[in-house]
């Protein structure tokens, strides 16, 4: 018996190990010198930086020198000057923020949800496939993908916020800024916006990254059941924006049915629920259809890449 | 690891960019001024000292505030208890709706001054819920008044205030800031934060409902 269970966990051992080396490499590919991966990184920062060129350049500096100069004489919503405030996935409706919020899907994904397709019409899949279980190839694979989508998706936010900390002191917002800081109450975390802006950073970023993250899966695993790279990236970016598109059409239909606007926070937010392209960006919507848009993607992805367990390359 | 020469070159250049970012954040946080921020507990006085809610000219130098008491009251409530009796009961509905602050005022200063308090505010404990001075108050913060010196540059901006060398105490309704629909809200908050003044130093005041602990 003790044998046995021995022999289990050398068995165990072994085929972690195997994993751990399959997704070495599989994150190697996806992140080292993949010119995909850089392109997307590349273009995703340069709209993040671009976004604090024109936030400073349009507004910003007239009004963070006017409020230096009334410092003592007039209260200017100090605190909505500060680069927590002005972070992109608060202050996303300029031109280069509300870009990246419309072109994050396909950041996330062009990094590597194109591995599993071209590996497979390369004849990698099936070499690799003959070293590892079909279950680690298609893990490994996944994984490198995700961390991929997820990197493309964060590291321009983490960009946006150090460059406005370049220009904006770090200052405290407080909920009478409102007007000036754009965070409105029943926005998620919103309170932690105002009571650790630090935490509400991190934690945004986190959510961003996991959405990158299934995005870029989802599309890896479409890729695979159409054979086509191009036409998942296209099929899956068409989805989001029809069903953005139905959203906008329903918030009117709903928000129509009762004269006194009764159902206005209904018509909201069905058309945040269904706006998974603005996933990423702070919206108001509550936490419960925020959830429940993240389990939808997860779960679309996770059935998705059952899919790729279930074709064997050999 | 060979660390060569590329590689260096590369650890470098990455080292000077943190360096310089490093340096540019710090030089930006020293050079603009910051809203300092103080807390005070209720039962304690909070010197204004100069600070304002919106304009300096609220003339607050002289100007001391204390929370004595916090409840939550309905708006018919508030009116049995703190108003005139000119104001129709029963048309506001039950919810108790309005977080009621017993003030203590006091001028120490040669002349009359002021505070800007319909400006002040509550913040509830989650962080992003402002409940506002609401009009309910009028009659209540009646031994307060407006600026009645000779005119000067900035009289428009002078908050209320009450005679040099005198105190007073009023109960000062604030409401959710969620327009018309507030009235008819439970006020759900037990502990909230007062924002007496916002620049250039931010008062606030930790505030405790009556029987919370």
């Amino acid at each position: 018996m003790m044998a046995a269970r021995m022999k289990e966990g050398r068995t165990g051992n072994r085929t972690r190990g195997r994993m751990g080396a399959l997704f070495g490499v599989e994150l190697r590919r996806a992140l080292g010198r993949n010119p995909w991966f850089w392109t997307s990184l590349g273009v995703g920062v340069a709209l993040a930086l671009w976004a604090v060129w024109a936030n400073w350049s349009a507004w910003g500096a007239n009004q963070l020198r006017l409020a230096v100069e009334s410092w003592d004489v007039k209260e200017f919503g100090y605190g909505g000057f500060s680069p927590f405030s002005q972070w992109m996935p608060i202050h996303c409706q300029d031109g280069a923020a509300g870009a990246f919020f419309s072109v994050w899907p396909i950041l996330a994904a062009l990094p590597y949800a194109w591995a599993w397709v071209s590996d497979a019409k390369t004849g990698v899949l099936a070499q690799q496939r003959t070293r590892a279980t079909q279950d680690q190839v298609a893990g490994a694979k996944l994984l490198a993908t995700a961390v991929s989508g997820a990197l493309a998706v964060c590291v321009p936010l983490v960009a946006n916020f150090l460059a406005l900390a370049c220009l904006y002191p770090i200052d405290p917002a407080f909920p009478n800024q409102v007007m000036e800081v754009g965070v409105w109450n029943g926005m998620p975390l919103a309170g932690l916006f105002y009571t650790c802006p630090v935490a509400f950073l991190v934690l945004w970023t986190l959510f961003d990254a996991v959405v990158g993250a299934l995005w870029a899966v989802l599309v890896c695993a479409l890729s695979a059941l159409v054979a086509d790279f191009l036409e998942s990236v296209v099929l899956s970016y068409l989805v989001l924006q029809l069903l953005a598109y139905v959203g906008q059409q329903l918030y009117g239909v709903i928000g129509a049915m009762a004269a006194d606007g009764s159902l206005q926070g209904v018509a909201r937010e069905v058309q945040s629920g269904l706006d998974l392209l603005h996933l990423t960006q702070l919206n108001i919507v509550s936490w419960p259809t925020l959830a429940l848009d993240v389990a939808l993607l997860a779960v679309a992805a996770a059935s998705l890449a059952c899919v790729l367990r279930g074709r064997d390359v050999l | 690891m060979r660390i060569t020469r590329r590689r260096l070159a590369g650890m470098v250049a990455i080292a000077m960019v943190v360096a310089a970012l490093v340096a540019r954040i710090a030089w930006v946080n020293v050079t603009y001024p910051h809203v300092r921020l103080e807390t005070y507990e209720m039962g304690e006085w909070v010197p204004l000292d100069g600070d304002f809610m919106s304009y300096a000219g609220e003339g607050t130098a002289h100007y001391a505030v204390r929370v004595d008491g916090a409840q939550v009251m309905t708006v018919d409530d508030y009116r049995r208890a703190y108003d005139d009796g000119s104001e129709a009961l029963g048309v506001n509905g039950n919810a108790r709706c309005l977080v009621v602050l017993t003030l203590s005022i006091r001028n120490d200063g040669d002349d009359q001054g002021g505070f800007g308090l319909p400006l002040t505010f509550l913040v509830g404990a989650a962080g992003d819920e402002t409940y506002i001075y609401s009009g309910a108050s009028q009659y209540a913060i009646e031994p307060l008044r407006a600026y009645d010196g000779p005119e000067t540059d900035d009289s428009w901006a002078r908050g209320l205030g009450i005679d040099p060398h005198s105190q007073c105490q009023v109960h000062v309704a604030y409401l959710l800031n969620e327009g018309s629909e507030a009235v008819g809200k439970d006020a759900a908050d037990t502990s909230f934060t007062l924002h007496l003044s916002q620049q250039p130093v931010r008062k606030m005041v930790r505030v405790r409902l009556a029987g919370e602990s």
